[in-house]
């Protein structure tokens, strides 16, 4: 556990407000940013973080110190996450098949070249971070919050697999599968990989 | 939202890697994708929020503080007695001693007491005395044993002792006539 996470784990063991209040200071923003990306909804994704946080500071006193604080904290965001997709089953989501991404993917596809959409057309139009942002959102939750991990919050495989409770194989298996559907998601909305050297935004 | 010169340039360099095909040099290319993203930010409120939703039942905060708040407690009226204990002892033993030596009861008492603790240190001698007789006995049995050779005699010897006691059962049991067995 890092230093810092363990003096104020420690604080708010004694039962200080201070320690609680700096270990939501030091990991509000990268948790609330994992799980608006999983749920697309700011409010109740501020609403789930709130409750992580509720559910590991109730936990706390469980808290093996030999592990690291922020992958204990990301694990129970996780599954907070996680639990509030099964129970709502989002539109927008599918925790099911792999053939189901692949339609969506083959559907956005279809979607593009029907509507012939010139890649400025369509970037012109809108902010690349939104696109992808879309993008983020059109993958598996499971997809796209390991993405995030590795590629955002800077985890190890290893922490990953910790966090989200799948065997190492997997994590790797899912970001690689989460990169290419990416890159064909964007594709598919104007960015096209043979022309992404030259194109101008 | 504004136009991200950085996140434009990082899509750019992950698709073109990701065309040729270049996986490692690509996995990095996204990283510097999501890096160069706009960080989402909760409100202020969140902080509050939580701390509010804490307190109501006041778990962790007073329960988790509780155990060290006693600990403290019961620290503080340890120290406290064991002082009070030394301050009267320091007061009072005297007089009581000088009062009990006076008086026939005190000294049988005394007398007693002294007793008493000679007979006990007496026996606990004896004990010690048979405890380190054992105990030479013990470390001599043990070094004696444990050399390769004598350790692995003993153990051939067992062994062929269980073999030849089921040998020998065995056949008592097969000598034996039907009406018998």
């Amino acid at each position: 556990m890092a230093t810092g996470d363990a003096h104020w784990v420690s604080q708010a063991l004694a039962g200080s407000e201070d320690g609680y209040r700096r270990l939501m200071e030091l990991y509000q923003r990268p948790v609330f940013s994992v799980i608006v990306r999983m749920v697309r909804d700011a409010g109740l994704a501020e609403d789930l973080t709130q409750e992580a946080f509720v559910k590991a500071f109730r936990a706390l006193a469980s808290f093996d110190r030999k592990r690291k604080f922020s992958s204990w904290l990301f694990a129970i965001a996780h599954n907070t996450a996680i639990d509030y997709l099964r129970r709502k089953r989002l539109k927008t989501v599918s925790l099911d098949a792999e053939r189901e991404d692949d339609a969506e993917v083959r559907r956005l596809e279809n979607t593009a070249v029907s509507e012939q959409p010139s890649p400025e057309d369509v970037l012109s139009h809108r902010e690349l971070g939104r696109t992808l942002e879309d993008a983020l959102g059109t993958l598996r939750p499971e997809y796209a919050e390991v993405m995030l991990l590795r590629f955002q919050q800077g985890r190890s495989y290893e922490e990953i697999a910790e966090i989200v409770g799948l065997p190492l194989g997997t994590v790797k298996t899912h970001l690689f599968r989460a990169r290419k559907q990416l890159a064909k998601l964007l594709e598919a909305k104007g960015w096209n990989p043979g022309q992404a050297g030259r194109k101008r935004l | 939202m504004k136009r991200n010169p950085r996140l434009h340039r990082a899509v750019r360099r992950w698709m073109a890697l990701e065309a040729s095909g270049r996986e490692e040099r690509a996995q990095r290319a996204l990283g510097r994708v999501f890096r160069a993203l706009p960080d989402p930010a909760p409100s202020r409120e969140l902080v509050a929020g939580v701390l509010a939703r804490l307190k109501p039942d006041q778990v962790p905060l007073a329960a988790l503080a509780r155990p060290a708040r006693t600990r403290a407690l019961g620290r503080a009226a340890a120290a406290f007695l064991l002082l009070g204990s030394a301050l009267a002892t320091a007061i009072w033993l005297p007089a009581l001693v000088a009062a009990v030596r006076d008086q026939s009861v005190g000294v049988l008492i005394v007398d007693l007491g002294a007793g008493a603790l000679s007979m006990i240190l007496q026996r606990f001698a004896a004990v010690m005395t048979l405890w380190d007789v054992l105990a030479r006995a013990g470390t001599l049995a043990v070094e004696t044993i444990a050399t390769p050779q004598l350790l692995a005699f003993l153990l051939m010897s067992l062994l062929l002792s269980l073999i030849a006691f089921r040998f020998a059962v065995h056949t008592g049991v097969a000598g034996r006539s039907p009406s018998h067995a």
